[in-house]
C-alpha cells in the first residue's frame, strides 16, 4: 500500500519532523515531535502548525488546506521513521482536541490492517488500556513495535 | 485556478539538526498534562506494569 505523503525533514535522532502542507491556503509548516515523557522510553506525540512569525506551535488549528489525507499519511510515516530509530520505544497518541482525537481514531481504523502488521496498538479507556479493536471510542493509544 | 499539491509516493527525508531546537522547549504543554492525567487515571503502578517502563529521574 503506497500512500501519498509529503517529504520530510528530521533531526538525526528522528524525534522531530517537519514538512510542508501545500494547498489552497498556501504553504503551511507542520511539526511532529516525539517527546520523551517522565517515563523511560515512553514518548508523547505532538503535532501542529508552526507559526512562521513567532515560531510557536498551534496544535488546535484546523488548517483546512485541502490535503488532510496526505497530511495524515505523512504523520503516520513519521511514526514509522521514529520507530526505525527507537525500536524499543512506546508512543502515546492522543488528540489535543476532541475533533483531533476523532481524526486519529479514523486514521487508525482506516490504516489498521497496514499498521497492525508492524505495531501493537493499545486503546485507552477510562481506567485501563486494552488491545485495540476497530470502531471503539478510545481516548488515546499506546503504540509499540511487535 | 489549479492548486498544485506537492505530494510524493516515494517519500524523501533530509536530516536537518536545526530541528533540535524544538526538543528543548515544552511545545505541547497540554499534551504533557493529558499524558500525566492519563497515568493518574490508570494508576502509575499499573501503567509501569503495562509498559514495562521505569520512572526517569
Amino acid at each position: 500500500m503506497n500512500l501519498d505523503t509529503y517529504n520530510l525533514k528530521s533531526d538525526s535522532g528522528q524525534e522531530v519532523f517537519e514538512f510542508e502542507s501545500i494547498g489552497p491556503k498556501g504553504t503551511i509548516q507542520k511539526l511532529v515531535l516525539f517527546k520523551e515523557t517522565s517515563f523511560s522510553g515512553i514518548y508523547n506525540l505532538g503535532f501542529g502548525d508552526i507559526d512562521p512569525v513567532t515560531g510557536t506551535i498551534d496544535d488546535k488549528v484546523v488548517s483546512d488546506n485541502g490535503d488532510g489525507e496526505i497530511v495524515l499519511s505523512t504523520v503516520v510515516s513519521t511514526i514509522h521513521k521514529f520507530f526505525d530509530k527507537h525500536p524499543f520505544a512506546q508512543v502515546y497518541l492522543s488528540g489535543s482536541t476532541k475533533s483531533r482525537t476523532r481524526l486519529y481514531r479514523i486514521a487508525i481504523n482506516k490504516y489498521f490492517e497496514l499498521f497492525s502488521t508492524k505495531f501493537e496498538i493499545m486503546g485507552e479507556l477510562e481506567t485501563h488500556f486494552e488491545r485495540f479493536t476497530k470502531n471503539t471510542e478510545y481516548q488515546g493509544y499506546l503504540i509499540k513495535l511487535k | 485556478m489549479e492548486t498544485k499539491i506537492k505530494k510524493v509516493s516515494n517519500q524523501k527525508m533530509i536530516i536537518d539538526n536545526s530541528l533540535n531546537k524544538f526538543k528543548d522547549r515544552d511545545l505541547f504543554p497540554e499534551k504533557t498534562n493529558m499524558f500525566n492525567e492519563m497515568v493518574n487515571r490508570i494508576g502509575e503502578d499499573k501503567f509501569i506494569k503495562l509498559t514495562g517502563t521505569t520512572k526517569r529521574n
